[in-house]
């Protein structure tokens, strides 16, 4: 893993968007605002999902509007993030909070294909319940932890010196 | 502490270098953690004002959450936004005291301050009438929320790299 992130770290990608003046400052906020989209808008889906907030729409109807922007934002996280993380592959590497930004990222990820494949499959009968089911409850609940999780350990990763 | 040498000659330099100093100053910079923390807090109060203000004012632009009046999304929205923004009001103030006298000497910090003035303002005085009931400006007062808050996301970002 160690000789794989020191690879990446002599790529010419790598070394120009570490050297540049501009690219890695652009990168950063942008990755902010992307993650800042994708945690603000998923919230408003959980906190429906937890019955607090837009509780006179249908989930359906919440998570139809609100999702395309959380998705988009998500895009725009992950493909700056990659860049942002290419460009220091080996501090990363040693990073102490990196691995658990990374592993609230795909615990998030993993709860929201299996709420969307399962649960949500059946929406129709629950669509405008209170409460809402159990499962459903319970996958906005560990959504917002993780993002909460996901920016803590990120700004984390930013205090570090390894 | 050494006492500051101040860049202007505003009459409130005596305030500063005594906010710095405060106990709430002295709080912030006692530990490597503390900052971090409550930026963090920072940073999720954030994304949950953005998500949930992008979301409304997106749907005042008629971009986004096109399927139910605009009126209904910021009255089910509007409070998450303001939770969002009470979070900010209370940690913002905590980072400043860390570094005060820095932050006095810097214009972007001053802008920013007079932007989010203006913006608070008109989100309060014209935002939320129009956003509660449909009207016709309701796309030139999204934009201008829009561009309001983007600006100041943009400056306070700037803050720290002059």
């Amino acid at each position: 893993m160690l000789s794989i992130c020191q690879w990446i770290h002599q790529t010419q990608v790598s070394i120009a968007i570490r050297e540049s003046i501009w690219v890695y400052p652009i990168l950063n906020v942008l990755h902010c605002v992307g993650i800042l989209l994708v945690a603000g808008t998923i919230v408003v889906v959980d906190l429906r999902l937890l019955g607090f907030g837009m509780r006179r729409s249908s989930i359906s109807s919440v998570v139809g509007q609100v999702l395309p922007w959380t998705l988009g934002g998500f895009a725009f996280m992950f493909i700056t993030g990659s860049l942002l993380a290419w460009s220091e592959p080996v501090r990363l590497y040693r990073s102490l909070f990196f691995p658990w930004k990374l592993l609230f990222l795909a615990v998030a990820a993993i709860n929201a294909l299996l709420f969307h494949y399962g649960v949500y499959r059946g929406v129709r009968d629950w669509d405008s319940a209170s409460p809402t089911p159990a499962r459903a409850r319970w996958a906005g609940a560990v959504s917002i932890v993780c993002w909460i999780c996901v920016i803590a350990a990120g700004r984390a990763v930013g205090y570090e010196t390894t | 502490m050494r006492p500051h040498s101040f860049t202007y000659n505003f009459p409130f330099c005596e305030a500063f270098e005594w906010m710095e100093r405060s106990r709430a100053g002295e709080f912030m910079r006692s530990s490597r953690v503390v900052f971090p923390i409550i930026e963090s807090v920072h940073l999720i109060g954030l994304a949950l004002f953005v998500g949930t203000l992008l979301l409304i004012d997106m749907g005042l632009l008629g971009v986004a959450m096109r399927r139910q009046p605009i009126a209904q999304v910021a009255a089910a929205l509007g409070p998450w936004t303001w939770s969002g923004f009470g979070l900010l009001l209370l940690t913002g103030p905590f980072m400043f005291t860390a570094q005060a006298a820095k932050w006095h000497d810097n214009p972007i910090f001053w802008l920013k301050m007079l932007l989010l003035t203006i913006a608070t303002i008109f989100q309060l005085s014209v935002r939320g009438p129009i956003a509660s009931r449909e009207m016709s400006q309701a796309k030139l007062v999204g934009a201008t929320s829009l561009a309001l808050w983007i600006g100041i996301g943009i400056l306070s970002k700037m803050m720290e790299f002059v």
